[in-house]
């Protein structure tokens, strides 16, 4: 499980670059979740990676560099999410490395169902192997939030799989 | 309990979007790339300290009034395709949002409307956050003695150096240190290097602004080509034009000279005194050795260099 290591540092281009290169599967595989596409994904890495690059002064300390640019590239993956045709959403796609098969489907389906902010403490946990607090970090909720959610999550997503399963 | 982890879960994510394996370094050299635009278009104040001290080079005859409400923009204005210089009303002040990227279909001369967009909106017209503008610090002949004591304590300029300027300070007018208050101009620079042609940069097509100063009118927002702007309110936000096809090239500007004499002759009524440009030719000279933080960070260049 990953724990994100609190260090006082500075949000220096070297800090972020190793935090980067450390993480960058995990940082593609949540994009990817959120933006529903693996182009998307890549995209918003990139975009999220250069925000925190050039507004490095906006990084106040208070918590880690990883966290904070956990934060940054959610948050581009969001926006970029949120605009994207729909049909895009949550989608396969060529290339995509994507999962396409019933059983994907249903699980697609169940997610699509689910709060974003269940969703998104889901992929953190399951792609990033974030702990709570991290979560919590990076959503800027607190802890206990994240420990609710994840648990509401799990229920639902359950009960919706297990019905999908049945149809 | 403290990490949570459903094994049914954990199966049923792994299957939608497995492990993606990439390279790193692609993505690390855009990321880069494009952040080092973004800072560029931040910090286009960096030369205007070097550009002072030639432009006090020019100094020309003639002969204006002051007015109560001293228009100072014609003075430095530098505004072409690529660059956009204004003026600054320190009186007002915009709190609004900032979004970070804007679609102005109607971009063109006058006014016009943006939304808030995404990051890669595919629309020609797409503007990115720069700035939002800052209020000129308040001038005085305090102000440039309080201003060069710091820049000596940090190591910056030597003693003597520091005591030849305070002497300078000491024996300028009042009316100087008034005209310095009233040069709240600012110059943003743009435009890309047209590839393969030498002496040429790639600008907007004809009549569409590089640079925009946008305000909110829920739930979009109103906006206005900068160049020439006056009286611009404080914590405007400032954005620039993301390339397009449609971009032409054109032979590369060269970056009209502000007229420092004309304006302080305008403003106070009388030429400049030789100990009063002397020490403009310090403060710039101060500024250009600290380079682009100095600017930034130390206020004798940053008010003096329009």
């Amino acid at each position: 499980m990953a724990v994100l290591r609190r260090k006082p540092v500075e949000a220096t281009p070297n800090a972020l670059e190793s935090v980067y290169r450390r993480r960058h599967r995990e940082f593609l595989r949540v994009a990817t979740a959120i933006t529903g596409s693996a182009e998307l994904g890549e995209d918003a890495v990139q975009e999220g990676l250069a925000r925190a690059l050039s507004r490095r002064s906006s990084f106040r300390g208070s918590g880690t560099v990883e966290a904070w640019l956990w934060k940054v590239i959610v948050n581009a993956a969001r926006s970029l999410a949120s605009r994207a045709p729909r049909s895009e959403s949550l989608e396969n796609e060529e290339g995509a490395s994507v999962a396409d098969d019933d059983y994907a489907s249903a699980v697609r389906d169940s997610l699509g169902l689910l709060s974003e902010r269940q969703r998104l403490v889901l992929f953190l946990r399951y792609y990033a192997d974030l702990d709570y607090t991290s979560i919590a970090q990076t959503l800027g909720v607190r802890r206990g939030t994240v420990s609710a959610t994840l648990n509401q999550a799990h229920a639902s997503l359950r009960r919706l799989l297990s019905e999908e399963v049945r149809r | 309990m403290t990490t949570l982890r459903d094994p049914l879960v954990a199966e049923a994510l792994d299957r939608l979007f497995p492990s993606v394996d990439s390279d790193p370094e692609e993505t690390l050299a855009r990321a880069r790339t494009t952040a080092e635009r973004v800072r560029q278009s931040r910090t286009p104040r960096a030369r205007r300290a070097g550009l002072l001290a030639f432009a006090l080079l020019t100094l020309l005859a003639g002969a204006a009034v002051a007015a109560i409400r001293f228009d100072v923009l014609p003075w430095f204005d530098q505004s072409n395709r690529s660059s956009a210089s204004f003026s600054i009303d320190s009186s007002r002040s915009y709190k609004g949002p900032a979004p970070e990227t804007l679609a102005c279909l109607g971009a063109g001369a006058g006014s016009f409307s943006c939304s808030p967009a995404s990051f890669f909106a595919k629309g020609r017209r797409t503007y990115l956050f720069a700035e939002r503008v800052e209020a000129p610090p308040r001038v005085s002949r305090q102000f440039y003695f309080d201003a060069v004591g710091r820049t000596e304590r940090k190591g910056q300029i030597s003693h003597a150096t520091a005591e030849r300027v305070r002497k300078d300070i000491a024996e300028s007018g009042d009316d100087f240190f008034s005209a310095l208050a009233m040069m709240n101009v600012e110059t943003l620079s743009g435009g890309e290097q047209a590839p393969g042609r030498r002496g040429y940069e790639l600008v907007p097509p004809e009549g569409v602004p590089m640079w925009i100063a946008c305000e909110s009118v829920a739930p979009r927002f109103r906006c206005r080509g900068l160049a020439s702007s006056r009286n611009v309110a404080v914590g405007t936000p400032l954005y620039f034009l993301r390339s397009s096809q449609d971009w032409v090239a054109v032979p590369s500007h060269a970056q009209r000279l502000p007229n420092i004499s004309g304006f302080f002759r305008a403003a106070m009524g009388r030429d400049l005194r030789p100990v009063e440009v002397r020490l403009l030719i310090d403060l710039a000279t101060t500024g250009s050795d600290s380079g682009s933080t100095g600017v930034r960070g130390e206020p004798v260049p940053s008010k003096t260099s329009p």
